[in-house]
């Protein structure tokens, strides 16, 4: 009989989530308890000043641990890990949280769902993309995704009692339970085959392996990593929406509340294509051979598909989804580099779109306020008369998601113009 | 002793069942149970992979499977209730207002 040692834990590198779970967690209680029903607005209030507390544990673990490019802590038995990567994207998780809660304090009221447990599952769900961000365990990746998942199968549902809204939160449910099993199944053949959940351990036993070349039968164990791989990247292109696991995204969209579908459009992609980054990156190195081609036509038919289906509709939601299915092809390109540029353009990316979306979904939600639906693309004629400010804003998220992205632009290419100055190999500098 | 390969055989049957069941079946409650089903496969192969690598990983996923399997549960129960209350039905096909 094996006996369980407990492992050194450090509380430093899952500080983070630790701060947000427990805020969340008293925030559920306050609410119920302590603040009254027709003053929920404060619930909001208080889950901002979570997200800024949260802000603030980042900082100084940032700062207090020295945290920069090469920094690589990890705890737990190699669990989680607390690196530069993992902070950067907690940063835009926590900035998408922020805008979310934000934008729903008004919302909620106008549409007469305004309970308090929306501002906690927040943030529950942006803890879950923490984790996500941070783990590099096939356990860990698991928890992470179904905390993210769960919370939002009940935030997409919670126009109850529009049908709608409910439609789109069974669709989601069930799509999402289906994925779930895909992904057990994949990490119970990758144990199977490499005998650990570990993804560090997981690239250290394939790399022990002989090398696998494309037509010639791999060892069984490889095999088994192999198939397991295969499945949970059908898991994965179900969270992000890439084709052909697409078919749910306009519809949970169109269905649930528009701040839930602004969260949902950035937040899940940005955390599982983080987790998908980390377990290819790290865990199966070794089978690039294969994921790479895989991945590739997957872009490729995913941006086709979510451009052109973005083309045909006429509802702005259903529209902003395919838009969002297209987006998760450009980002698949930046893990498929599978080199350090293409894990900063994969960061700068998520950010700049992130912006971008919920941009685009805030202005959607000012239109709502004003009484119009502006659901369908007939309600933006002549927008530019009657609130020109807000056509203004639209035009340039618009813009922005159509790929020019004109601040994001500026920004990257007088970085990218410095970083080739300090290297020396500058035409322009 | 049973060889493992036995116990991963009847695993992938187990799956393939689940997935048949969750791609034909139109009753939500039933593709809710294929759903089960194929994350019990998934349990079964990791506890037979625990005993054949005599590791406790495998073992350990299993206890989170099942509670997370529960939780979906009760969300997605929750929301079968309320679909029914407004639509008197559990059939998949029929809850079908959004399209394009």
């Amino acid at each position: 009989m094996e006996t369980i040692l407990f492992p050194a834990v450090d509380l430093g590198v899952i500080a983070p989530m630790f701060t947000i779970f427990t805020w969340a967690s008293v925030l559920l209680l306050v609410d119920v308890f302590l603040i009254p029903s027709d003053s929920k607005r404060f619930t909001g209030y208080l889950a901002l000043a979570g997200v800024l507390a949260t802000g603030i544990v980042t900082l100084m673990i940032q700062v207090g641990r020295a945290v920069g490019p090469g920094t690589s802590i990890p705890s737990f038995s190699g669990m989680v890990v607390l690196d530069s990567f993992g902070l950067t994207i907690t940063w835009i998780f926590l900035i998408i949280a922020a805008i979310t809660i934000a934008i729903s304090i008004n919302y909620l009221p106008q549409h007469n769902i305004e309970l308090g447990e929306f501002y906690p599952l927040i943030l529950f769900a942006t803890g879950g993309m923490i984790l996500l961000g941070q783990s590099t365990n096939l356990i860990m990746i698991f928890l992470g995704i179904e905390l993210l998942s769960i919370t939002l199968y009940i935030l997409t549902a919670f126009f109850y009692p529009r049908f709608t809204s409910e439609e789109a939160g069974m669709k989601y449910l069930l799509l999402g339970a289906f994925a779930a099993g895909f992904f057990v199944y994949g990490i119970a053949l990758i144990y199977g085959g490499a005998g650990t959940v570990d993804l560090l351990e997981i690239g250290a036993f394939i790399a022990a392996q002989p090398a696998v070349v494309p037509g010639v039968l791999p060892s069984p164990e490889v095999s088994l990593v192999m198939i397991g791989g295969g499945l949970v990247l059908v898991a994965f292109g179900f969270k992000v929406a890439l084709v052909p696991f697409h078919m749910w995204t306009p519809d949970v969209y169109e269905g649930s509340p528009t701040p839930v579908a602004a969260f949902m459009s950035v937040g899940t992609k940005g955390a599982a294509f983080s987790a998908l980054l980390r377990v290819l990156l790290i865990g199966l190195p070794g089978l690039q051979v294969f994921w790479v081609p895989v991945l590739g036509a997957l872009a490729a038919v995913t941006m086709i598909v979510g451009n052109i289906g973005a083309l045909q509709q006429t509802n702005v939601k259903r529209m902003l989804a395919y838009s969002s299915i297209g987006h998760a092809g450009y980002i698949l390109l930046g893990i498929m580099a599978a080199n350090e540029r293409g894990t900063e353009g994969f960061l700068f990316y998520i950010l700049a779109y992130a912006l971008a979306n919920l941009g685009a979904f805030a202005v959607l939600i000012a239109l709502e306020k004003r009484g119009e639906m502006a659901w369908s693309l007939d309600d933006f004629a002549g927008l530019w008369r009657r609130q020109p400010m807000l056509a203004l804003a639209m035009a340039i998220f618009m813009i922005s998601l159509a790929g020019v992205h004109p601040p994001q632009a500026f920004l990257a290419s007088s970085w990218s113009l410095r970083r080739r100055g300090k290297v020396g190999r500058g035409r322009w500098c | 002793m049973v060889p493992i390969s036995y116990y991963i055989m009847l695993s992938a049957a187990l799956f393939t069942l689940g997935v048949l069941g969750v791609l034909i079946r139109r009753n939500a409650i039933v593709v809710f149970m294929s759903v089960e089903l194929m994350l019990n496969a998934a349990n079964l192969a990791l506890v037979a992979f625990a005993l054949q690598r005599g590791g406790i990983d495998g073992q350990v996923l299993v206890f989170f499977v099942i509670t997370v399997a529960a939780a979906e549960v009760a969300v997605g129960l929750a929301l079968l209730v309320a679909i029914f209350r407004n639509k008197r039905t559990a059939d998949v096909d029929e809850v079908n207002q959004l399209h394009g």
